[in-house]
C-alpha cells in the first residue's frame, strides 16, 4: 500500500540544531538582526532534516512540509494584488492564524511561488515530492474583505491564479499537487460557486495530478462532491461513516488517499483499527489500489510525535496489514 | 444576579485586565532552569514572581485599574499551568502563528484531583490591594482543545474528558472560595473555535460554574473567534450562569459588534476589549472613546468594562503599560463626557 505524507508539518522542535536555528533565525529577522539570506539557509537545513527523516521511515511520496510557511494562507503574499496581511485570523476548526490578505482585483500570478521550494525538496530525497495549495474558496474565506468584492468574483480570481501556479509545479515536477479547502464543507450553499471555482482551477491541466483535501466535516454534506473535477481525493476516515457512505458517487478514474491516522491527537492506533478504517470503504476500491495518509496535516503535533504517527502507519502497511 | 456595579461600586466605564501581563525575562530563563532540572531555581522562580506580582498590583493601583488581576507570572502558559497539575505532561512545541508556539499539554491517563495550587498565589496578591482581585482560570472547553490525548477512553470520548477537567477545576474553585474570591474569569479562547465540540464544551463550562453564580461575580472570556462561529455559540453562551462576557473588539475594529445588536447580551454585563494585543502600536486615549461610543449604542454605560482584547502575555512591558495607561486614560474621558458616578 502506498504511503503518503502531504501537506504541513510542525516546524517547531526543541530536539534539533535545524529546527532551534530556524526559531531563533525568524526571531531574529523579525528584529531587524537577520537576513532573508540567513532565514533561507535555516530554513533549507531543517527542510532537508525533514526530508531526510520522512525518506528513513519508508514512506512512499512526501513533502517538505512547508516549513519555509508560517501558514498555507502566506501563498498569498506572492499574489499580485494582494496586500494588508495585518489582521489576524484564525483557520476555522484550527488554533492556528494568519495576517489576512486585503485583496484588489484583478489578482495576478506574478511567477511561481512554490517551485523554489519544490527544487529544493526534490534535490534533497529520491522520493516522489507533493505539494500543497490553499484551495480558492478558503483562501477567499480568509481574505480580509471578501464580502466587499464578493465571494464569488473573489473565489474565481484566486482559482485563475492557482491554476497557473499548479501548473507551474507539475511543469515542475511535483508527483500531484494537494488542493486544500475544507472551508467547502462549512458552506455547501455556495457548491454552485465552489465547483465553477474548480473548473477554472483545473481547466487544461492534468487532473490525475491534482487532489482535493478537505477535513472539517464529512464530504457527504457537499452535494456531488466526488463529480468535482480533481483526480485525486483524500478522504479523512478517522471521524465516522458519512464520507465513506458518500463514496457510491466516485468515479472508477479518481484515486483515493485514505486519512486513517489521526493527526490531531498522540492517541495510537492499533493495527486493527487502521485495518478497519481501510475496509470501510468496502468494494469502492481494492485496497491495495489505494494510498494511506494521516487525516489532516501534522503540523498539530510535536515533531518526535508525528513521526512516532508516520511510523504507525508506514509499518502496518509493510507488515502485510496494509494488504487487506 | 450579581452586576458589575456590585463589584466596583459607583464607578462608570471601570477598568480591568484580561489577567495575564508581560512574561519577564528573568521569569523564562529560571522556568528553562527548573525544565532542566535544577530544584534550586524553584524558590527563586516563585519569590521573583511573587515580587512582579506586587510590583504589577501596585502599578495597577497607581494607574487606576478598578478591577485587578494577578498577571499570572507563575504561569508559563495557560493551557499547560493546569494541565500539569491535572495529570497531563507537557510536549515539545507546537505552532500557534507565525514565529509563535506553545507546548501542548498531553493526557496519557486520567484527569487527576489536584492539591489547591491557586489558593496561596490568590490569597498573597489580594494582600496587595484593597480593592477586589480578579481570579483567572483557564475553562475546560480549551483545556481540552489545546490538549492532545493519547489515554483512549478520552480519545473515544471527549465529552467525558471535559467532564472530568470540569470536576479538577470545580475543586480549585472551591478552594479559591473558600479564602474569599469574589471575581472569578473563565478563559475560553478555544470554546467557539471547534464547532464538532461545541455542545460538550459548553456543558462542561455550565458544570465547572453552575451554582456559584450567587457568591461569585462570573466572566467569560472569549477571543479570536469569529462572527459566524460566534453566531452559531451565542445562544448557548448566553445560557451560561455567567454575569460578564469580555470579548475581543479592538483587533477587528469591532466587527463583533453587529452580533450583540442582533442577539443582545441576554442582561450581562460587557467586557469590551479596546486595545489590540496583537500590536505593538499604542492606542490613543480618543480613539479607544470613539469605539466605546460605538457600543454605547448597543450597550448601556453601567454595563461596560473596558480591558484589552486579551491578555498581555505577549507584548513587551512598556508596551503593554502604555496600553493600559491608554485604557484608563479613555475611561476618565467617558467619565467626564458621561458622568462619573451613578
Amino acid at each position: 500500500m502506498h504511503v503518503v505524507f502531504c501537506g504541513r508539518w510542525n516546524k517547531h522542535s526543541s530536539a534539533y540544531d535545524e529546527t532551534k536555528e530556524l526559531w531563533r533565525v525568524r526571531e531574529a529577522l523579525d528584529h531587524g538582526r537577520a537576513s532573508a539570506g540567513d532565514l533561507r539557509r535555516a530554513q533549507d537545513a531543517a527542510s532537508a532534516l525533514l526530508l531526510s527523516q520522512l525518506e528513513h521511515l519508508g514512506l512512499d511520496t512526501v513533502s517538505d512540509g512547508g516549513l519555509r510557511w508560517d501558514s498555507l494562507y502566506d501563498v498569498a503574499r506572492r499574489i499580485g494584488g494582494c496586500s494588508g496581511f495585518t489582521r489576524l485570523i484564525r483557520i476555522p476548526e484550527t488554533n492556528h492564524f494568519h495576517r489576512q490578505p486585503v485583496a484588489t482585483l484583478p489578482l495576478r500570478w506574478e511567477g511561481p511561488i512554490l517551485l523554489e521550494d519544490l527544487a529544493f525538496a526534490r534535490a534533497h530525497t529520491r522520493l516522489p515530492v507533493a505539494v500543497t495549495l490553499p484551495g480558492p474558496y478558503s483562501l477567499a474565506r480568509q481574505t480580509e474583505n471578501y464580502r466587499a468584492i464578493e465571494l464569488e468574483r473573489l473565489t474565481e480570481a484566486y482559482a485563475g491564479v492557482l491554476r497557473q501556479e499548479i501548473a507551474s509545479l507539475l511543469g515542475g515536477g511535483a508527483a500531484f499537487v494537494r488542493i486544500d479547502d475544507p472551508q467547502m464543507l462549512m458552506h455547501p450553499e455556495d457548491a454552485r460557486l465552489i465547483r465553477h471555482a474548480a473548473e477554472i482551477l483545473t481547466e487544461g491541466l492534468d487532473r490525475s495530478r491534482i487532489g482535493l483535501s478537505t477535513w472539517f466535516e464529512d464530504v457527504s454534506v457537499f452535494p456531488e462532491y466526488f463529480a468535482l473535477p480533481f483526480g485525486l481525493f483524500f478522504l479523512n476516515l478517522t471521524a465516522n461513516g458519512k464520507s465513506v457512505e458518500a463514496l457510491r458517487g466516485l468515479p472508477r478514474d479518481r484515486a483515493l488517499a485514505l486519512g486513517i491516522v489521526d493527526a490531531y491527537q498522540t492517541y495510537e492506533e492499533q493495527p486493527e483499527e487502521l485495518s478497519k478504517r481501510v475496509r470501510s470503504i468496502g468494494s469502492q476500491r481494492s485496497e491495495s489500489s489505494v494510498m494511506v495518509t494521516t487525516n489532516t496535516d501534522l503540523t498539530y503535533l510535536p515533531w518526535e510525535r508525528a513521526v512516532e504517527k508516520l511510523g504507525v502507519l508506514v509499518a502496518w502497511a509493510r507488515t502485510g496489514h496494509g494488504e487487506g | 444576579m450579581k452586576q458589575l456595579r456590585d463589584i466596583v461600586p459607583g464607578v462608570l466605564y471601570s477598568t480591568s485586565h484580561v489577567g495575564s501581563l508581560p512574561q519577564p525575562k528573568e521569569l523564562r530563563l529560571l522556568r528553562k532552569r527548573i525544565r532542566e532540572g535544577d530544584e534550586s531555581a524553584r524558590e527563586e522562580y516563585r519569590v521573583l514572581g511573587e515580587e512582579f506580582t506586587k510590583e504589577w498590583m501596585l502599578w495597577q493601583e497607581k494607574v487606576g485599574i478598578d478591577l485587578p488581576a494577578g498577571g499570572e507570572f507563575l504561569r508559563e502558559d495557560m493551557a499547560a499551568y493546569f494541565g500539569q497539575y491535572f495529570g497531563g505532561t507537557l510536549l515539545d512545541f507546537v505552532p500557534s502563528y507565525e514565529n509563535r508556539r506553545y507546548r501542548p499539554v498531553e493526557y496519557a491517563k486520567q484527569v487527576a484531583s489536584a492539591p489547591p495550587f491557586l489558593r496561596e498565589t490568590f490569597q498573597r496578591t489580594q494582600a496587595y490591594t484593597s480593592r477586589p482581585l480578579k481570579e483567572t482560570i483557564t475553562g475546560p472547553a480549551t483545556l481540552a482543545d489545546w490538549a492532545v490525548l493519547r489515554y483512549p477512553p478520552y480519545y473515544r470520548d471527549q465529552r467525558l474528558f471535559r467532564r472530568d477537567l470540569a470536576q479538577a477545576l470545580r475543586e480549585q474553585i472551591r478552594f479559591l472560595l473558600e479564602v474569599g474570591m469574589k471575581v472569578l474569569q473563565v478563559d475560553e479562547p478555544a470554546l467557539t473555535t471547534k464547532r464538532r465540540h461545541l455542545e460538550d464544551d459548553l456543558l462542561a463550562i455550565a458544570e465547572t460554574i453552575s451554582g456559584l453564580e450567587d457568591r461569585v461575580y462570573l466572566i467569560l472570556h472569549i477571543c479570536y473567534s469569529t462572527y459566524e462561529a460566534l453566531e452559531g455559540a451565542w445562544r448557548g453562551i448566553c445560557a451560561l450562569p455567567f454575569h460578564q462576557i469580555h470579548m475581543e473588539m479592538a483587533n477587528r475594529n469591532y466587527a463583533l459588534l453587529p452580533l450583540i445588536e442582533r442577539y443582545g447580551l441576554a442582561g450581562k454585563d460587557l467586557g469590551l476589549g479596546v486595545v489590540d494585543v496583537h500590536t505593538d502600536r499604542i492606542e490613543t486615549p480618543e480613539e479607544i472613546v470613539a469605539g466605546v461610543e460605538r457600543v454605547r449604542r448597543v450597550v448601556p454605560d453601567e454595563k461596560i468594562q473596558l480591558l484589552p482584547d486579551c491578555g498581555l502575555k505577549e507584548r513587551m512591558e512598556p508596551v503593554a503599560r502604555a496600553k493600559l495607561e491608554a485604557m484608563c486614560a479613555a475611561a476618565s474621558l467617558l467619565r467626564a463626557k458621561y458622568g462619573s458616578a451613578r
